[in-house]
């Protein structure tokens, strides 16, 4: 079924069709929210909640549109609403950074297909890597185990852990830009 | 600032560990270095990115969570919409209930009787069923202690391939200060935060079990300990309910059932020879209160004052400076040290330092906001003296960078009013403003108001299809010195169609106010369910303002 039709035959209040846009439009959305929020737990729920308020107001979407811009703004505004909470803002000091980072964002209208391609180029090139350190990248940035906890269960210092990560991330990141490249 | 000394300030950054004084640091760096800026921006995509590529794109998962969530969703609401049936049937049924043989409801009509008279003798107010709603905001985070900065980590060469990992440094590396637990964020403890006020000096009876859970959702701790349907609380134990979505119904044994919200922390209920009491020290209870004995009231404690419910429909809203107590159907006496106010229905008052105890109307038909009233965010607004404006001080909009089209949701800079308002009123918005800039006029006659929680007649045409409720104002420039505006193309039509705003829930509302422009003061901002054509420039609305 084609995505007009499934956009159709949601606001006709079928769920089935809806479902369909979910798993068609989850990867780039949270590929999008992604750049901003580093959590993935934080980037799963803000785009299942996106996907709610999206449902409850696909009413006043007009289907001659495209689809995913709005869906984008409808998870622009819950990222935003989830960065104003108090919750995540662990720290005043936190906050500051938070404030700074939020002043370079603009009108955050990122290509959702781009984001989607970094991270499959990126899951390519986690693959790669030696059990180790594939362990490492998981505990830090999937389970968002802190450093200095890290490190500490890997007994090693958290600065050489810090830079061990740098260096991980660097080559992830040129295997990537590779990867794209080829593409 | 190097790469790497990015990569370590933005991990502290991640994990709630950096400093103030390097995140003033970092913070400094991103606003005026832009290559530093998309460094920590390209830095924070990488790490969001993978995040979701480590966690695969389990579709059918998502999918299938999405459509849990979406039954969960619906439950909760069945479970809000059951419980508010059940307070309103409760409370209906209470008000038809005869007097039957058991010494209580005996006791319950007593107390209506002298509620009945004690309010007709003060100020004839209703009696009816209770509902108290009460929210204690979280204290924000202070500024943690400073930590001594970690010493330069040295750098070897990064490998060409993702496959070599660093080796140690040789020399011992100091890591850094602060270490964080992993604990999950901790239940909100009836202990911290300014206490209730004490329960008086008296024998306590500590009758147990003084009140029955009910129903459960999400995260809720007896005495810190995860909680089940069916359990009892006792007069020593204290009870709280996580966040997001938590909340629990119970019942206390005289029949009042209360339900607490997320985020919501209560002490032990004493019952005594003086009543039912009950501290509450931070989020929100909503309470469908049995009638008292009139010489055994039941007080609801806060950290400002406590309230004394004989029968009444009220709510109350506290914060880290005050208690605010809204009556909606009956009388309630709110006390703070020696003095106290009687509220009848339709009132509410504050309780605070520096709040006089006065009663005020719960739905105003005029809301007035002065510039002194506004709590400025950022750097882009600026108290100034102003001789022409109606108070004498005016809000000067600065320099931005931002355009008029962005979505004030990413602006970090605003000025914001709170205020009190009713959910059924439709208010014009008038706007009392000026311009001091001499240039093109096109570029200096914008200003943005965002009613939050609210409905606005017009959508501003700047944002198109976003769902949002802040409105250009433009035209501000159109005429010299103060006038009153009201919404978009005031510089073109004499009157065009007056821009109204209807608030979605009677309560505190927040309006914020963006620079469109530079140099645009704004005076005073007039909410008027009676002002329905543009006031002349010399106009002042009505004395009455909310704080």
């Amino acid at each position: 079924m084609e995505e007009r039709e499934l956009i159709r035959n949601a606001q006709n209040g079928d769920r089935e069709a809806y479902g369909q846009l979910v798993a068609l439009y989850q990867a780039r959305l949270r590929a999008f929210v992604a750049r901003y929020v580093t959590r993935p737990d934080d980037v799963f729920d803000i785009v299942q909640e996106g996907f709610i308020d999206a449902m409850q107001h696909l009413d006043r979407f007009d289907p001659a549109k495209d689809f995913g811009p709005w869906l984008r703004a409808i998870c622009r505004n819950r990222m935003l609403n989830h960065f104003r909470s108090a919750k995540v803002r662990q720290t005043a000091a936190a906050a500051l950074v938070d404030e700074a980072l939020q002043s370079t964002w603009g009108a955050m209208e990122d290509d959702l297909e781009e984001g989607v391609e970094r991270v499959a180029a990126l899951r390519r090139c986690i693959d790669k890597l030696e059990k180790t350190q594939r362990e490492l990248v998981e505990q830090r940035y999937r389970q968002e185990i802190p450093l200095n906890d890290l490190a500490r269960k890997v007994g090693r210092s958290a600065a050489a852990l810090s830079m061990a990560l740098f260096r991980i991330r660097a080559a992830l990141e040129k295997c990537m830009e590779q990867h794209l490249e080829h593409a | 600032m190097s790469p790497e000394e990015v990569h370590v300030l933005i991990e502290e950054y991640r994990d709630g560990t950096i400093t103030p004084g390097d995140a003033r640091r970092l913070a400094d760096a991103i606003r005026g270095d832009r290559e530093v800026a998309a460094r920590v921006r390209r830095e924070l995509e990488f790490s969001g990115h993978l995040g979701q590529a480590i966690d695969g794109d389990d579709e059918a998962g998502f999918v299938r969570s999405f459509a849990e969530r979406q039954r969960a969703e619906r439950g909760g609401a069945e479970f809000v919409s059951a419980f508010e049936k059940r307070i309103r049937s409760t409370a209906r049924a209470r008000r038809a209930e005869p007097v039957a043989s058991s010494p209580v409801p005996f006791l319950i009509a007593a107390g209506i009787l002298v509620s009945i008279l004690g309010a007709f003798l003060a100020r004839g107010g209703k009696q009816a069923a209770v509902i108290v709603e009460k929210r204690v905001e979280e204290p924000s985070a202070d500024l943690p202690k400073e930590a001594p900065t970690p010493e330069p980590v040295p750098v070897p060469e990064a490998p060409p391939v993702p496959k070599a990992e660093a080796p140690e440094p040789s020399s011992p590396v100091p890591s850094p200060a602060p270490v964080r637990t992993d604990e999950p964020r901790a239940l909100p403890s009836p202990a911290p935060g300014p206490k209730p006020s004490t329960p008086e000096p008296t024998r306590v009876i500590r009758a147990t079990p003084v009140a029955t859970i009910d129903r459960i959702e999400g995260d809720v701790r007896i005495d810190g300990k995860p909680a089940a349907a069916g359990a009892e609380l006792t007069a020593e134990t204290s009870l709280s309910t996580g966040a997001p979505k938590s909340r629990v119904s119970l019942l206390l044994s005289d029949g009042t059932r209360l339900g607490l919200e997320a985020d919501t922390a209560l002490g032990p209920i004493l019952k005594g020879p003086k009543g039912t009491r009950i501290p509450l020290t931070q989020g929100t209870l909503s309470a469908d209160v049995a009638k008292q004995p009139a010489d055994q009231p039941l007080t609801i404690a806060t950290p400002h004052g406590e309230a004394r419910v004989m029968g009444t429909v009220l709510r109350l809203v506290v914060d880290q400076a005050s208690t605010r107590l809204e009556v909606k159907e009956g009388k309630v006496r709110l006390t703070r040290e020696a003095k106290s106010v009687d509220l009848a229905a339709g009132q509410y008052a504050t309780a605070g330092a520096g709040s006089p105890l006065l009663a005020r109307s719960l739905a105003p038909d005029e809301i007035v906001l002065h510039a002194t009233q506004a709590k400025v965010t950022g750097a882009e607004w600026t108290l100034v003296r102003d001789p022409r404006s109606l108070t004498g001080v005016v809000l000067e909009a600065g320099q931005t960078p931002f355009k008029v089209v962005d979505h004030v949701e990413i602006r970090p800079s605003y000025a914001t009013f709170t205020f009190f308002a009713p959910a059924d009123k439709e208010y014009r918005i008038w706007l009392r403003s000026t311009s001091l800039e001499k240039g093109d006029p096109w570029t200096r006659d914008m200003v943005t108001l965002e009613p939050t929680r609210a409905v606005l007649s017009q959508k501003s045409p700047f944002f198109g299809a976003l769902p949002t409720t802040a409105y250009v104002f433009t035209g501000v420039a159109a005429t010299p010195g103060y006038t009153w505006m009201n919404g978009h193309g005031e510089e073109a039509k004499a009157e065009a169609a007056p821009l109204t705003v209807k608030f979605a829930e009677t309560g505190w509302q927040n309006l914020r106010i963006y620079v469109g422009h530079p140099w645009v003061r704004v005076d005073t901002i007039w909410l008027s369910v009676t002002q329905k054509t543009r006031p002349s420039a010399k106009q002042a609305p009505p004395p009455l303002t909310e704080k």
